[in-house]
């Protein structure tokens, strides 16, 4: 376990006892199934197809008082091990209808430590600075979400005395929302553009460069009520991509963003405490 | 007239007295090889030999490329980042000019005249002891950049672009590899068990380019069949490495004691 998992979970321990005193605190946990509808035709190299699914499971757990939130979120693979995902943040009410919410957040590939995951493009973390505003018009919600999102140089492979390295440029994740309550169901729709960063392959001898890539995620949820829950469908594809088997290594956020399937649908189910 | 002691030693100093020739061998030892089999798409770059063979229904092929000298793995990683697309597989100059720093006063010279170059062969053993012909061997220049797990199919598998678009590699036919024999010194003719390719006046074009692309060399049958030639591949970590073997030499002034020296070199640049 890296000395960076250590900081996170001591940080999560003691944030724990302070936050929950605040009476106002909620709770919410949620467990999410993700099923792939259409993968990538070609996976990268030393990969299956199978490893490259949406998580088979999905853990999050979101602690929310009046002026600030936090958020643990577990990604169980194929192979049984969780990515990590962290989030904390300060949240601002500007006006009865506006919310403004801020912070920092840390994504933990490297925990996997099974092949092919070991030592490719999806083991790296991924430190984020991301920002949201809510704005409560009527029946609909709008909001946007923003992130910042820098990924560290990691190892790919070592052959030849010759270690490569894969290393990115920022990332910069922009997603608009609208959410609605008709009758008892809620609807959401959202739009993610990524602006992936510009992406290099090296090794003393061996070099290769992608150029920075635009790409969009269209997402169609439906919350339909259940007693002390809710049951969230999301229906999600990613735009066309010219080139798949580079986008697999410009694109490595396997958790979280679940970019690695050209189709994908989720059940989650939310119960807030 | 009689010479004036301190004038002479200005001369001397200036660099315009006391000229001759140096003479340097040196041998480099490539880093990166593999083979390619049409019929089998396993990385063979750890593999300890070498193969190229052809029949009516597969073929081998190696492949091989140049050391890149003192470039380095952050060196091409910011070069990449910040150059779209980017173009880090040169050929070492680094080698050359590694080369040319130990004649130190030469640099110049030789670096303005690549006839100082007298030969530069690259050399291949075999590991079965045998002594193939070159003319059953095409040696051809790639044009496209490669990974060690490179197959028949692709070049690297980081992009779309790494397909080859002619199975097998792709072969830069603008580059005129073998010269044959002409320039090479007859003590310098290969050992029984050892194929020699002469690359003189290809590596003269790159001492006269400022950043000359050298994606790698390859190695097929040049007939329709061929019985397959094993060599030692750099894994066998012997003298028996593929190498180049260059021969450089150059009018310039310097010290008496350097003339005419030949200065072994072996892979000690890096």
């Amino acid at each position: 376990m890296n000395s960076t998992l250590i900081l996170l979970l001591t940080f999560i321990f003691f944030s724990l006892p302070a936050l929950s005193e605040t009476k106002s605190s909620q709770y919410t946990l949620s467990l999410q199934k993700g099923f792939s509808l259409k993968e990538f035709e070609r996976p990268p190299y030393g990969f299956e197809s199978s490893h490259l699914l949406p998580p088979l499971i999905t853990l999050n757990i979101k602690k929310d008082v009046p002026t600030s939130y936090w958020q643990v979120q577990l990604d169980f693979m194929s192979v049984g091990l969780p990515f990590i995902n962290f989030d904390y943040g300060g949240k601002f009410k500007l006006s009865p209808n506006l919310e403004f919410t801020a912070g920092l957040g840390i994504t933990l590939n490297n925990v996997i430590k099974t092949e092919p995951y070991k030592d490719s493009q999806f083991s790296y973390v991924a430190y984020s600075l991301f920002a949201n505003g809510e704005y409560q018009l009527g029946p609909f919600l709008i909001g946007t979400n923003f992130r910042f999102k820098e990924i560290t140089e990691t190892t790919l492979a070592s052959f030849e005395s010759k270690t490569t390295k894969i290393d990115h440029d920022s990332d910069y994740i922009l997603s608009p929302y609208i959410l609605v309550d008709v009758y008892i169901l809620k609807l959401k729709g959202e739009y993610t553009l990524y602006q992936l960063g510009r992406t290099a392959i090296a090794s003393d001898d061996f070099g290769y460069g992608y150029n920075s890539l635009s790409v969009g995620i269209a997402k169609l949820s439906v919350g339909i009520p259940l007693p002390k829950m809710t049951l969230w469908i999301t229906y999600q594809k990613l735009d066309n991509i010219s080139d798949e088997t580079a986008f697999m290594y410009q694109a490595p956020h396997f958790s979280r963003d679940y970019l690695l399937a050209k189709e994908a649908a989720f059940a989650n189910l939310t119960w807030r405490f | 007239m009689k010479k004036n002691p301190l004038l002479v030693f200005i001369l001397s100093f200036l660099g315009l007295g006391c000229d001759g020739n140096i003479s340097v061998t040196e041998t480099i030892y490539l880093e990166t090889d593999s083979y390619i089999s049409s019929s089998n798409s396993d990385n063979h770059s750890l593999s300890t030999v070498l193969k190229i063979s052809k029949t009516a229904t597969s073929e081998e092929r190696i492949i091989l490329k140049f050391p890149t000298g003192s470039r380095d793995q952050d060196t091409n990683m910011g070069d990449c980042l910040t150059t779209y697309p980017c173009n880090v597989f040169f050929l070492p100059v680094a080698i050359v000019t590694s080369l040319l720093n130990i004649v130190g006063t030469c640099v110049d010279e030789i670096k303005s005249n690549p006839d100082n170059l007298d030969w530069a062969i690259l050399k291949l053993n075999t590991t079965d002891g045998s002594t193939p012909n070159t003319d059953l061997i095409n040696l051809d220049s790639l044009n496209k950049p490669w990974w060690h797990t490179v197959s028949w199919d692709y070049a690297h598998p980081f992009s779309n672009e790494g397909l080859w678009t002619s199975q097998g590699g792709d072969i830069n036919s603008n580059i005129n590899l073998l010269n044959k024999t002409a320039g090479m010194e007859t003590t310098e003719v290969c050992d029984s068990d050892t194929i020699c390719f002469n690359i003189t006046d290809y590596f003269k074009t790159v001492v006269t380019q400022t950043s000359p692309t050298h994606y790698g060399l390859l190695l097929s049958a040049a007939d329709t069949t061929l019985t397959q030639i094993p060599i030692h591949s750099v894994q066998a970590n012997t003298s028996f490495t593929p190498r180049i073997v260059a021969k450089y030499t150059g009018t310039c002034f310097t010290t008496s004691s350097e003339k005419g020296s030949t200065h072994y070199l072996g892979n000690e640049l890096y």
